[in-house]
């Protein structure tokens, strides 16, 4: 008994949740034009088409907006020049890429046997693919019971989705009902992300062509192809949320899968999105949602209503059953005034339901469609107070009442004794209560280095919010930095319409002087200071007339001696004409006059050298001079 | 001579790997359908001639080293949510890659798994806990989903290095994701990007209860950081910044209104990719030369007061090619442990150059060019000299205060000479005597 009422249980709650899951499902965008311009500005960069496989997904790309294609003359050179006569895909890039371009024929020549070729068993179906719809384009003839069963026995081995996606095609292409079958096994191959979305591994072309391939096979065949209604929503919620795709070819796919969502005979899933911006406020109040297919186009006439409104978090329900009444411009637009059901401030999930007036069984996704919304509010500032008190008085400070946006007449001063202390109360303005927001900053900005410090005004559970500034035990923050500062109020709030930034005062700190950090702030990345190198100075020396005197001083011997020698009349007629005599005394001078070269330029060592080269001669010059001499004497 | 010489030459250059090569690219995703979300980005890296390498960040084959060698220069990692990196990639690995110089873009979002926290903390970058959200109630885009979390980052809150950020963008940029903070005694960190001062980081959907992780112009959007051995790193707050639909989207400042046709992320993501794959602001340091004036080939050692020029070539990476460097602020130092001549070296024919007197003060000194400038490599250059004292033959020899003592020794030395001859060889007029 009890476990079958657990069984029960879980089962209710497994279908709450499916429900729950369900309801969320509904697409919340679609193909905006906007997103139409992007893609055909990706289709039309493919231009000018060198390339076949580019010109056949830009080109087809095009064809699907249905816009023109520019310079096609052109493209259909281009193509014809560059496609590849033995190559398969090129000759089924070129003939597609040709078949959307009015009157641009491929000349390619006889390539029946060569494109014949190619459908064979155990080939890749990809080959088989590009054979049949280049065959066809090319209006070629294709004998379609053959190419069915060579298809199916392909398949046997290459049994990837995307083959199935390719085999699709073919069967729709030349009536194979066989294939209907697999459809379901494809579809269940795709992975679910998030419990919302659907795509086959590969990505945005694969799970596109895909999808895409189910339902062209599937209106040939004049049958719905298999796939639950949940899923085509899933796979339309993975396609949107790629619509901002860039690569070519998948581009392409994804829109011919969108386009074949919009409209085809059996699912249209339609898209409920909302046209207003998410803010509903006093000053617009009105909640629009667009109900389209997925391309944005109209699906005729319905009825849209709002099941009910959920505030998100709270949980209270705001609203029920409410009708949206049709815009009378545009007949995809509804409408619902929403404060008339005077929502509190808050986000809100809307679900939403569309009937159709005619009953149209292709629709899916009709209920639970969510639209987020939230319900702003304007806010007063009321009853702010500035003041300076004292840190360890108790008493009331004195302070002065501001008004915003009024910035107070005087500059505040505060010393590190001191703080600050700053109050005021956020009021709603339409329901004139009072209120918290979620971002209450008060902003300190250096008027000289622009340096900022941001502090948080927290507020009391009567959500009066106060706000003190310890000058002393704060100092750090400021960096110690002493001066004048600009005192910023900053209210802030995802359902305050009005964010507040004011600058309220000027204030002037104080802090203890001496703690100020004295590290230079210099930046790694900059110049350098140059650096000159400075010279020693010469010392000063004394005028140079005094040592001109002196030097005249010390001369004067040498003057004496001669003048005293010319009055003597000293006569050196005794010298004799020798060798050794002159050679004597040149050697003597040459010594002297070494002596000089080595003051002058030569070091010692070569003055050695020199020396003992002159001191040989000298030697044997004086010795013979002076025996010469001596043995003169003695005989005279 | 020659080996005195090269022996007195020790160059060090400290340049990263070498830009032409650094082109193999490794990008860590999620899942794959980043690829088609932000295919845009990647075909820009694609065109610059990227060879990019895409691998689910769990991976089981992960690996960034292979037989001791990187297998790769450059790491994306477009995975914020992840828990724990595949195969032999932890964050150790990571910082072991970025030691040695491998250069790595992070994206992150508000849903930030632990390694890439982890990663961001030894860069010096603390990025905000999960589920908080850069909120700012003053700048937010009209597209925003309510809570204010798509932001409009304006271009004047760009960091001013345009090497990094590229020229100024027109139009303002989108950003949705985590904010961070700088380690402030981390000098090599720059905020490229930083929020408006009403912005901050918190979880939207709580209460603020105590003071937010970041606030105001601190809350870094984007941070950049260049390591000593020049690798660099940029972090991305938002991994949506990247994708195709914020770089083609329009920008509208929900208050003001002021409407941008396309915002600037695209060119603010191209220009972070060429910054951070070295693709530009990398330097390096050619030949070096250095000689006295009027002569051609450095002598074994200088002496004080000798003029001497000075030459460096310097090139700059940029468009794939090696092209001169046209700084005009690289400077030369001539170092004895201090500096004692720090002057600019001027452009010549490619090269930079400098002519300059020696100080009066014998040593061994180096010349050293140290180029550290915001978004270039660093450049740093030496090359050690011996400068000798003058030798005694060098000095003045005449100086006028001293004549006299040259004088009186130069008479002297006269004297003798003349004495000599005369005391030798004096003849007595005896005759004239006796007369």
């Amino acid at each position: 008994m009890k476990t079958l009422e657990m069984a029960n249980h879980l089962s209710v709650t497994l279908l709450f949740a499916v429900v729950v899951v369900g309801q969320a499902l509904t697409p919340s965008t679609f193909l905006t034009t906007l997103d139409q311009n992007r893609l055909k500005s990706v289709f039309e960069a493919a231009h000018p088409f060198t390339d076949v496989t580019n010109a056949h997904y830009g080109i087809l790309g095009l064809s699907l907006l249905g816009s023109t294609v520019p310079n096609a003359q052109e493209a259909c050179k281009n193509i014809n020049s560059n496609v590849d006569k033995t190559s398969i895909a090129s000759l089924y890039h070129a003939s597609s890429a040709a078949k959307h371009l009015t009157g641009c024929k491929l000349n390619v020549g006889d390539v029946q046997s060569l494109l014949e070729g190619a459908i064979k068993s155990d080939g890749d179906v990809v080959n088989i693919f590009h054979a049949v719809f280049a065959l066809k384009n090319l209006g070629l003839k294709v004998d379609n019971k053959k190419t069915l069963q060579t298809l199916e026995e392909a398949l046997k081995k290459d049994d990837s989705a995307l083959s199935y996606g390719y085999s699709f095609q073919i069967a729709a292409e030349l009536s194979g009902s066989k294939f209907f079958d697999h459809i379901e096994d494809v579809i269940a191959q795709a992975d679910e992300v998030d419990d919302k979305y659907l795509q086959f591994e590969g990505g945005l072309y694969v799970t596109s062509f895909i999808i895409d391939s189910a339902y062209k096979l599937g209106t040939k065949l004049n049958k719905a192809p298999t796939i639950s209604a949940d899923k085509v929503i899933k796979f339309s919620n993975y396609f949107l949320t790629r619509k901002h795709i860039h690569q070519l070819r998948a581009a392409a796919y994804f829109l011919s899968a969108i386009k074949t969502l919009a409209d085809n005979k059996f699912h249209v899933p339609l898209a409920v999105t909302l046209a207003s911006p998410v803010a509903v406020s006093k000053s617009q109040p009105v909640v629009q949602v667009r109900v389209t297919n997925l391309m944005g186009g109209s699906l005729g006439s319905l009825k849209v209503v709002a099941d009910n409104a959920k505030n998100i978090g709270e949980g209270s329900v705001v609203l029920n059953k409410k009708p949206f009444t049709e815009n009378s411009k545009d007949k995809s637009l509804f409408e619902l005034n929403m404060l008339d059901s005077k929502p509190a401030k808050g986000f809100y999930e809307i679900s939403i339901s569309a009937t159709p007036s005619k009953t149209d069984k292709r629709l899916l996704g009709t209920t639970g469609a969510i639209v987020k919304i939230k319900v702003t509010t304007t806010v007063s500032l009321e009853g702010v107070e500035i003041g300076v008190a004292d840190k360890d008085q108790t008493s009331v400070p004195r302070s002065t009442n501001l008004q915003y946006p009024k910035r107070s007449a005087n500059v505040l001063e505060a010393d590190f004794h001191q703080k600050i202390v700053m109050k005021f109360k956020l009021l709603d303005k339409t329901t004139s209560q009072s209120l918290s927001a979620h971002q209450t900053f008060v902003r300190f900005t250096n008027q000289k280095t622009k340096q900022e410090i941001i502090f948080v005004a927290e507020s009391d559970s009567s959500n009066l919010n106060k706000f003190e500034l310890d000058v002393g035990a704060r100092g750090k923050d400021f960096g110690f930095q002493s001066g004048q500062y600009g005192m910023e109020l900053i209210i802030g709030d995802p359902v305050i319409e009005n964010p507040i930034s004011w600058t309220m005062a000027d204030v002037k700190l104080t802090f203890q002087e001496g703690q100020a950090k004295t590290k230079p702030s210099t930046n790694q990345y900059s110049k350098k200071p140059e650096i000159q190198h400075q010279f020693n100075k010469p010392e000063k020396r004394p005028p140079a007339v005094v040592s001109l005197a002196f030097s005249g001083l010390v001369l004067l011997p040498v003057l004496i001696l001669f003048i005293l020698w010319i009055k003597l009349g000293v006569n050196i007629s005794n010298f004799p004409v020798s060798l050794s005599a002159i050679g004597f005394h040149v050697c003597l001078a040459a010594i002297f006059g070494l002596y000089y070269c080595y003051w002058t330029q030569l070091n010692m060592f070569q003055t050695l050298r020199w020396l003992g080269i002159l001191a040989v001669p000298t030697f044997l010059f004086g010795n013979r001079l002076l025996s010469g001499l001596a043995s003169k004497r003695k005989t005279v | 001579m020659d080996a005195t010489r090269l022996a007195g030459f020790i160059a060090l250059m400290f340049l990263g790997v070498y830009a032409q090569s650094g082109k193999r690219t490794l990008i860590l995703v999620d899942n794959w359908s980043i690829r088609e979300t932000h295919s845009t980005f990647f075909r820009s890296l694609r065109d610059q001639g990227f060879d990019l390498t895409f691998k689910t960040a769990d991976d089981g084959n992960l690996a960034l080293v292979k037989f001791g060698e990187f297998l790769y220069e450059n790491l994306v990692i477009f995975s914020p949510s992840v828990e724990d990196f595949g195969g032999n990639v932890d964050v150790a690995a990571i910082t072991n890659f970025i030691d040695g110089g491998g250069n790595v873009l992070v994206a992150g979002s508000s849903s930030l798994g632990d390694p890439i926290r982890e990663l961001a903390t030894e860069c010096g970058v603390e990025f905000d806990e999960e589920n908080t959200a850069v909120i700012d109630h003053l700048h937010y885009d009209f597209n925003d989903e309510g809570k204010h979390t798509l932001i409009v980052s304006e271009t004047e809150n760009l960091l001013d290095a345009p090497m990094i950020v590229g020229q100024k963008p027109s139009a303002p940029f989108l950003f949705r994701g985590v904010g961070m903070v700088a380690d402030p005694d981390n000098p090599l960190v720059m905020g490229v990007l930083h929020a408006s001062s009403t912005s901050y980081s918190y979880n939207p959907d709580e209460k603020i209860s105590e003071f937010p992780h970041a606030v105001g112009k601190n809350t870094l959007l984007i941070s950049a950081l260049q390591a000593r051995n020049n690798a660099r790193v940029v972090f991305v707050g938002s991994i949506d910044f990247f994708s195709d639909q914020f770089m083609q989207a329009s920008v509208q400042n929900a208050l003001n209104g002021k409407k941008y046709e396309k915002s600037g992320n695209q060119d603010l993501a191209y220009s972070l990719s060429q910054w951070v794959f070295k693709q530009k602001g990398v330097l390096r340091v050619g030949e070096v030369k250095h000689h006295l004036k009027g002569e051609k080939t450095p002598p074994a050692a200088y002496t004080v007061l000798d003029q001497v020029e000075y030459s460096i070539q310097i090139d700059e990476y940029s468009n794939g090619e090696w092209k001169p460097f046209q700084g005009k602020d690289v400077q030369l130092e001539f170092v004895r442990i201090d500096p004692f001549v720090r002057t600019t070296l001027k452009q010549k024919n490619g090269l930079l150059h400098v002519s300059f007197k020696l100080p009066d003060v014998y040593g061994v000194y180096q010349f050293r060019v140290d180029y550290n400038r915001i978004g270039y490599t660093r450049l740093f250059s030496t090359t050690q000299v011996s400068v000798h004292p003058l030798k005694h033959t060098q000095y003045e020899r005449f100086i006028p205060s001293a004549y006299p003592y040259y004088i009186s020794c130069f008479s002297m030395m006269f004297g003798v000479v003349i004495f000599s001859i005369v005391f030798l060889h004096y003849k007595e007029d005896t005759k004239d005597k006796k007369e």
